[in-house]
């Protein structure tokens, strides 16, 4: 039992403490939310109106069902809440700092198709947050229902959507910056000023910049009154829910015609470049779909993932499947295609496993480090391993010792140092600075922390796959 | 590193908002009077503006 756990299993979300109207919590595996007084009185608008149970029909917005009192563990949440709420749960909770440029585009296009849907049903959102969508597979959604709230008037949302969707996409989309390190760096987004002074000179006139980012940090600059007052101005000047809409729709247009710069990439090529031959691949792929058939396991990580391709195998006997890899160009074109072509139930996301996103915000809780995210049950580490011990000198015995800890079966494969895509990255090393890079130690390592079920070696004769399973 | 906690940045935001909106918000935005929202364009009251906020900041209370 952790600290914020009560004695009857009740845990409060560590980063649903903000809106004192609206909290999540956990009970049993089931994800709650707490509403008061006038927490409730929104969500009765809500449940009433027209656009939300359409946007909860079409998967936009996450399903939602009040919990009728008596019917959990015990009565505590009555005493805090009004009323309480269920909400499905999200397979497996990720962040914008890992999602790739068109997920952030499609999260941020939802994200003002809501608002609209919202102004339309006379309600209006109190925030444009990007952590208030997630995703099932290559599907966001938005899970934020307390976001919602009646009134109309200028969008107080508009400073929060800037800084956590619209400036990391201008970043990528005219200048060819990755954005998620911004992201990881500060979670309240990248500020009005920043990104002035990185869109300085002409850069001003590019798309979208002039009115949202310099215009934006200049009245930002001068004005000096309050918030609240300012509402109340632009309201008493004639500030109506159409205008509202206007800027939800001319940001709508720009966000759809954002394109990330950043095409090429090491990775993007590797199917083309690498040196598999495609009697290696067979082997390769029947090697995991015979482990995945047999395990039938509920969630699979497959770290390294690159363009995907054993994720998709993997994910015919999995129920999830959490694709990770570094190389933020080639996770955007599984994304696209997983999006475009399905399946359903493959989540790609943008992680450097020697740099992997750590516990974030009030007290490191907020956002949660990636490895406490879920407890895989299989994991993958195709072609994986010689780039962590070689080009990231991670020690080997650290490399097992670092799947060991996870506690379930693993799939994976030793590149020998003959091997082509090997070779290349010890000739960036110093000689001797890997010579314990041999296929017999990592096998001895190996067997000493997992039972080894399977061995296969690839026909190049440079490469071996192991299936191991945990030794207790 | 937010010098100007004093102060809810998010009133120059609203306004922004409301040009995004395009040239209707820009009208309003007009009509509700630069000096009433506190800001306005000239040297002089942007000085001023960058005093009263760095007293906000600097104020330790």
């Amino acid at each position: 039992m952790t600290a914020n756990e009560s004695t009857a299993g009740f845990r409060d979300e560590p980063a649903s403490f903000r809106d004192p109207a609206s909290s999540v919590f956990y009970s049993n595996g089931r994800v709650l939310r707490g509403l008061s007084e006038r927490g409730a009185a929104d969500w009765a608008r809500l449940a009433d109106s027209q656009f939300f149970p359409r946007l909860v029909a079409e998967r936009k917005a996450v399903t939602t069902t009040v919990v009728e009192p008596g019917s959990l563990a015990g009565d505590e949440p009555w005493a805090r809440y009004e009323v309480v709420l269920e909400h499905e749960r999200i397979p497996f909770v990720s962040y914008p700092y890992e999602w790739t440029f068109e997920m952030l585009r499609d999260a941020a296009a939802l994200h003002l198709e809501i608002l609209l849907a919202a102004l339309d049903g006379g309600m209006t959102m109190k925030d444009g947050y990007a952590f208030n969508v997630q995703w099932r597979g290559s599907a966001p959604m938005f899970i934020d229902i307390g976001s919602f709230e009646p009134g109309g008037g200028p969008w107080v949302g508009y400073r929060q959507f800037c800084q956590t969707f619209l400036y990391p996409l201008l970043l990528e989309a005219h200048l060819g910056v990755p954005f998620q390190r911004f992201l990881l760096g500060h979670l309240d987004g990248i500020e009005p000023g920043d990104m002035r002074r990185l869109f300085g000179g002409r850069r001003r006139f590019k798309k979208g910049v002039f009115r949202n980012v310099y215009l934006h940090s200049v009245i930002q600059d001068r004005v000096t009154r309050s918030t609240q007052s300012v509402q109340q101005d632009l309201k008493k000047a004639g500030f109506s829910t159409e205008l509202t809409k206007a800027t939800a729709k001319k940001l709508l247009k720009l966000v759809r015609s954002l394109r990330s710069k950043r095409s090429g990439s090491n990775w993007a090529e590797y199917r083309d470049t690498c040196s598999y031959s495609d009697a290696e691949r067979e082997v390769k792929a029947r090697f995991v779909l015979d482990a995945a058939k047999a395990r039938q396991p509920a969630l699979v990580w497959d770290l390294g993932c690159n363009d995907g391709a054993f994720a998709r195998l993997a994910a015919e006997h999995a129920g999830y499947v959490v694709a990770v890899d570094a190389d933020d160009v080639v996770v955007d074109r599984l994304y696209r295609s997983l999006r475009d072509d399905g399946p359903t139930n493959v989540l790609p996301l943008v992680m450097n496993l020697v740099d992997s996103s750590p516990g974030r915000g009030w007290r490191n809780r907020e956002r949660r480090p990636f490895t406490d995210r879920g407890a895989p049950d299989l994991i993958l580490g195709l072609a994986l391993v010689h780039h962590l011990a070689i080009a990231a000198n991670v020690p080997l015995a650290e490399v097992v010792a670092w799947l060991r800890s996870f506690d379930c079966a693993v799939v994976v494969e030793f590149v020998a140092p003959e091997d082509p895509m090997a070779e290349r990255l010890l000739a960036n090393k110093p000689p001797g600075l890997h010579d314990d890079y041999r296929p017999d130690t990592f096998e001895r390592l190996l067997e000493d922390a997992f039972i080894v079920e399977r061995r296969e070696d690839l026909p190049g004769r440079t490469r071996t796959l192991y299936l191991a399973t945990p030794r207790t | 590193m937010r010098t100007l906690a004093y102060l809810d940045a998010g009133s120059g935001s609203l306004i922004a908002s409301a040009i995004v909106a395009g040239f209707a918000g820009i009208a309003v935005v007009f009509k509700t009077g630069f000096r009433r929202i506190g800001m306005l364009f000239s040297p002089k009251r942007r000085r001023e503006a960058k005093e009263a906020k760095l007293a906000a900041a600097t104020d330790d209370g």
